[in-house]
């Protein structure tokens, strides 16, 4: 930026700044009153006019390209860790003897788990938005091949002959097998929804899988989660282990003698009355197990404790003797170490009757949780040392990876990743949003509910009059600081608002969000989250012709009799780009019986086809059923003309729609002139 | 009222009651056993000068007692007779300038005041039929508001860090029960038991929580002493902690100190005059004396210092709402054995309400034993499950209240409290709640289901 371009902007700010002192101060506090819906918010106007800007001349000087350390792996002989850099599309590479970066490897966008091939000679990273999986040389440091499979591939294991890699894929659903020989994929696996990691058996003979969103189950039912079991010898799936009202599984390892796999979950309470916090009412957090054995149980334990809770656990690491394991819990920042011979004794010893009451028991933790290790901001991925004595925790959000001595359970060093050492205050935000300790007890974070700071496929009963009533299918946050208002009933005007006193008091339930905080809160979830690309229904942005007749369709305006269609009741009418909501509130006669009388506020529909279920209820399991259950008057737009092929191509439009920053605001008339002129010419044709 | 103590600065001193030691049966206000003494003088003294006298701080009062800090250590509050006949009430003093202002002004005693994070003060307010309840008002002594409202005798031992306040709660209707703690929100809402005593110990409201959850309190076996020994328990499940601590001597009082000591009123083995020390609470090292004087018990320490402020706790009470909704998921969950001879605890069918005025009211569990219910808020209330002949498996419960609009939710009927709810929606909230209400008057009936 040169200098006089500073000085300008130095300019403005200043005199606004001198503009908010004096002459328009009363203007200033009401505009800020009306922002914050709070009256005693410090008159600042950075918060909201610099530190959001996401792409504007202050960005670059304000926020900071962080490196976010997510997941780890050891080289056999522990001198070598291996550190996906989340956010720095890296793949850094730390000698762990003198705890500094020796190299830093650029990979593709997203990187979420990086594998070593058997001789270690080379490294294998998933590029969660890239689509692919990059083949790194470790001898000369360079890409040398890549691996392309199923969409948004995450979790990666490689069989025990190093000859197979199972990748899985996130946005897909699915398990990628490779045959490394060729580099083909051999064989894809259905695998549960949003499948996210991968562990492998000490034989190698079984892979698990495990995935983050409900399997569909009936309106009502709690979530149902698969931990997906494949036989790598005939490359098919053994077993789907359903982990009864569990979800968020994020990872999961198998002990070294085989006898259990083990995963993290979380354990929601969604169908219940949002009434209090108070003895594990919102969430509770633990892992799932599988004995590996003829006529195995499935357990489900927690680690939280009754007044203290250990939400979103991340990574699991068990040590090499199998009798113990840790866990990372990137919403309290802690570790905790679970004795599994413990686990084991109480398995062995109870009736699965027990073991049912026992996966929401919060004080039976106490019997197998042997200590818990305070750790940076939001650790994610973990490494134990081959000889079992240190453990490697990526802290996400301080661009660093602790070192822990696992016998003295104490912190002994850390590798300094190199990042920015200032903390942004999107990056700030990003900190509150991830820590639950802005909940009572710090049951769950924002991110609990808002993983990836989407949203987690559950309806809740957020009994905002009476319990049981005015049920609230869970919103993405995705460029949510361009489409206000916010609640499906657009009560808040502003995330302000949205996040402000009354979130405490229904929500939260223990000291609102200081105004630093809340500001920095705002700031990173109007600067800081993206859509992920759209590979799996939109993959090169061209419209397949099943999508192109299907918008068509969402931009006609006249039914299949020639009827014109009420501009009101047209899909773009209340969904036009770039984010395919007008911000307007309506009634489209989808309030059920438990809904008080309300206007909807209409939704974005940007990668709409990783939201569901539908609707602000979430009633409608599919965006098919908007309008073959849900729309039997055509109040929720003109439906009930179309064919099945139709809708289907209705259907496969609406799953292409991806960012907001691919689509510029649509007229109209001008798209329909031009529609029309096709259809025109192709009817002559016909003829 | 404005009232000059002498204008000096307390700030960074330890502030204690003292009482004649060769008085104390005498001197005790036979209500308020332990706490408070009709001769009790607040002193301060310097805990980096042992060996310094005293300084008295409240002589122009007839008694004062139970000298409590904010937690910006701005403030000091106490118990205190203006003269012998007249009720306790509640004062504050300003650390820095050592002036005194009265903060409560009713004709019964208010005493045990206790720093409440939102600018307030929490005190227990006696009544005339033997109960006490929480009460709590602005500095100034306005905008009062009730916070419990149960026949016990309630006392305010503290502030948890979780923002949640810590009662020593004694049952005083229809008949007398045994003190232990309860906790609830800063509105008084989502009460529950936090620690009930051990064999023939019963906990006394003093303790002392660390930032990592270590709950020190005392508990006694004799009423009406001056002290008892140390337990503690773990804040994270404070039913299963339990645990007394092996420390000789007999304890009035132990704070926790920022500096991470204890501070602490002691006497060894309840001989000679209770005496102020800092400690480790560690058996083999021996603790630094702060004061000590023959013929004199120097009790109920604080320092003056600033601390961790507790969370600031949203209330979910609104005045203009007169009623409270209870759900219970399951009446049939509970951990509790059936009584000999009677139905197995499965077979509970309803519930039976029975507030303090005698009012019942019986309601039928739906066919997963949820019940859905809206009670009269702020009146007190017991619980009774029924099979299905409506005859009592288990019951009474303990007390227990509602705050206007308040919501709450329980697993079953005393089922196991380390239980977190199963996640299915429960029958009962498909249809509006079942109406509860009290009949409307302040009469205790003799409770009989």
């Amino acid at each position: 930026m040169n200098k006089y371009r500073r000085l300008i902007i130095l300019g403005i700010v200043l005199a606004v700044l001198v503009a908010a002192r004096f002459p328009a101060h009363k203007y200033f506090r009401k505009h800020v009153d009306w922002v914050t819906a709070v009256d005693d918010h410090p008159l600042n106007c950075l918060p909201c006019h610099l530190y959001r800007e996401a792409d504007g001349p202050f960005s670059g000087l304000l926020n900071e390209d962080y490196l976010s350390p997510y997941n780890l792996t050891l080289s056999g002989d522990g001198h070598s860790l291996y550190i996906i850099a989340q956010d720095g599309n890296s793949l850094l590479i730390a000698d762990t003897r003198t705890g500094k970066i020796i190299s830093e490897i650029p990979v593709g966008e997203r990187p979420h788990t990086v594998l070593l091939s058997k001789d270690e000679k080379t490294a294998y990273v998933s590029n969660q938005w890239s689509d692919y999986i990059s083949v790194i040389d470790l001898g000369t440091q360079k890409i040398v091949d890549s691996l392309k499979g199923g969409n948004g591939p995450a979790g990666l294991t490689i069989t025990p002959d190093g000859k197979f890699i199972y990748a899985v894929n996130s946005y897909s659903s699915n398990i990628s097998v490779f045959d490394l020989e060729t580099g083909k994929e051999v064989r894809r696996l259905r695998a549960g929804n949003n499948p996210v990691a991968a562990g492998i058996s000490p034989r190698g003979d079984q892979v698990y899988v495990t995935s983050r969103r409900t399997v569909p189950v009936p309106y009502g039912d709690p979530p149902r989660t698969e931990l997906t079991v494949a036989n790598t010898i005939s490359k098919r799936v053994d077993d789907r282990v359903l982990f009864e009202s569990a979800y968020i599984m994020e990872n999961v390892d198998v002990t070294p003698s085989g006898d259990l796999a083990i995963a993290t979950l979380i354990r929601p309470k969604n169908l219940i009355p949002a009434i209090q916090v108070e003895k594990g009412w919102m969430m509770t957090h633990g892992i799932g197990i599988i004995e590996r054995k003829e006529n195995g149980r499935t357990i489900q334990l927690l680690l939280d404790e009754p007044g203290s809770y250990y939400p979103d656990p991340f990574d699991i690491e068990v040590g090499p003797t199998g009798k113990f394991a840790y866990v990372s819990h990137s919403g309290v920042d802690a570790v905790s170490i679970v004795d599994l011979d413990e686990i084991r004794t109480l398995i062995a010893g109870s009736t699965q009757e027990e073991l049912d009451r026992y996966s929401n028991h919060l004080g039976i933790s106490s019997r197998y949780v042997r200590g818990r290790m305070k750790t940076g901001a939001n650790p994610k991925g973990l490494a134990v040392s081959p000889d079992g004595r240190t453990l490697y925790v990526a802290e996400r959000l301080e661009d660093r990876v602790s070192v822990y001595d696992l016998e003295k359970q104490e912190l002994v060093g850390s590798i300094d990743l190199g990042g920015p050492k200032r903390i942004s205050y999107a990056r700030q935000g990003r900190r509150v949003f991830n820590n639950a300790s802005h909940t009572f007890q710090n049951q769950y974070a924002c991110y609990t509910c808002h993983p990836d700071a989407h949203e987690d496929g559950l309806v809740y009963n957020m009994a905002a009059s009476q319990m049981g009533r005015n049920l609230a299918n869970v919103q993405t946050l995705r460029d949510i600081g361009q489409i206000p208002p916010y609640k499906w009933n657009g009560k808040n005007q502003t995330i302000y608002k949205q996040d402000g006193m009354r979130f405490s008091t229904v929500l939260t339930r223990t000291e609102s969000f200081s105004y630093d905080d809340l500001d920095a809160l705002v700031a990173y979830i109007v600067t800081g989250i993206k859509n992920p690309p759209n590979y799996r229904y939109n993959p090169y942005g061209e419209l397949t012709a099943a999508q192109k007749r299907g918008k068509e369709i969402y931009y006609r305006t006249h039914d299949n009799f020639g009827n014109e269609i009420p501009e009101g009741n047209r899909c773009y009418t209340c969904h036009p780009p770039p984010y395919f909501t007008n911000l307007q509130m309506v009634d489209v006669g989808t309030l059920s019986e438990t809904d008080d009388p309300m206007l909807l506020d209409v939704p974005q529909l940007n990668n709409i086809h990783e939201s569901a279920p539908y609707l602000h209820d979430g009633r409608a399991a599919t965006l098919e059923e908007l309008w073959t259950t849900y729309n039997d008057h055509d109040e929720h737009g003109v439906g009930n003309d179309m064919t099945k092929m139709q809708l289907n191509d209705l259907v496969a439009y609406l799953k292409s729609l991806r960012d907001a920053s691919y689509y510029e605001p649509i007229d109209p008339e001008v798209y329909q002139a031009s529609v029309g002129n096709k259809q025109e010419k192709k009817n002559k044709n016909e003829d | 009222m404005l009232f000059s103590c002498g204008d000096k600065s307390i700030e960074g001193l330890v502030v204690f009651t003292g009482i004649p030691s060769g008085e104390v049966e005498e001197s005790l206000a036979p209500e308020h056993p332990m706490t408070h003494y009709e001769k009790g003088v607040l002193y301060a003294v310097n805990p980096d000068d042992p060996g310094s006298s005293p300084n008295m701080l409240t002589g122009e009062f007839a008694a004062a007692a139970t000298p409590a800090v904010s937690h910006c250590g701005a403030w000091l509050f106490f118990s205190a007779k203006k003269d012998k006949g007249s009720p306790w009430q509640i004062w504050r003093m300003d650390t820095r300038s050592g002036k005194s202002f009265q903060v409560t002004s009713f004709s019964e005693d208010c005493m045990f005041p206790v720093w409440h994070p939102a600018g307030r003060v929490i005190f227990s307010r006696s009544q005339a039929d033997g109960t006490m309840n929480l009460y709590s008002c602005d500095l100034s002594g306005e905008n009062v508001s009730q916070i419990t409202f149960h026949p016990h005798r309630d006392i305010a031992a503290g502030m948890m860090y979780d923002g949640r306040i810590l009662v020593n709660s004694m049952q005083t209707h229809p008949m007398a029960g045994a003190a232990r703690f309860i906790v609830m929100r800063q509105d008084g809402t989502k009460a529950e038991l936090f620690h009930q005593g051990e064999g023939s110990l019963v906990p006394v409201p003093v303790f002392s929580e660390s930032t990592e959850g270590e709950v020190i309190f005392i508990e006694a076996s004799r009423p009406g002493g001056l002290g008892g020994s140390l337990a503690r328990v773990h804040q994270n499940r404070p039913l299963y902690t339990y645990e007394p601590l092996q420390v000789s001597g007999t304890f009035n009082k132990v704070l926790r100190t920022v500096s991470g000591s204890y501070l602490v009123s002691s006497t060894e083995n309840g001989k000679g005059s209770y005496g102020i020390s800092l400690t480790d609470l560690d058996p083999g090292v021996p603790g630094t004396l702060v004061f000590r004087q023959e013929g004199l018990h120097a009790i109920q320490p604080v320092l003056i210092e600033a601390r961790q402020r507790v969370r600031k706790l949203p209330s979910a009470v609104m005045a203009d709402s007169e009623t409270g909704l209870l759900m219970c998921q399951d009446i049939k969950e509970t951990m509790l054995p059936p009584p000999e001879g009677s139905e197995t605890s499965t077979d509970a069918a309803a519930i039976r309400i029975v507030f303090i005025d005698g009012t019942t009211h019986d309601i039928p569990a739906e066919a997963d034993g949820s019940v859905y219910m809206e009670l009269t808020a702020d009146k007190a209330f017991q619980i009774y499950t029924l099979d299905h002949q409506g005859n009592v498996i288990q019951g009474p419960s303990s007390w227990i209240w509602l705050r206007p609009n308040e919501r709450r939710g329980c697993v079953g009927c005393h089922a196991d409290p380390e239980l977190a709810p199963h996640n299915r929606v429960p029958f009962a909230v498909k249809n509006p709640p079942v109406s509860v209400p009290a009949s409307g008057d302040n009469t205790r009936e003799g409770v009989k289901p």
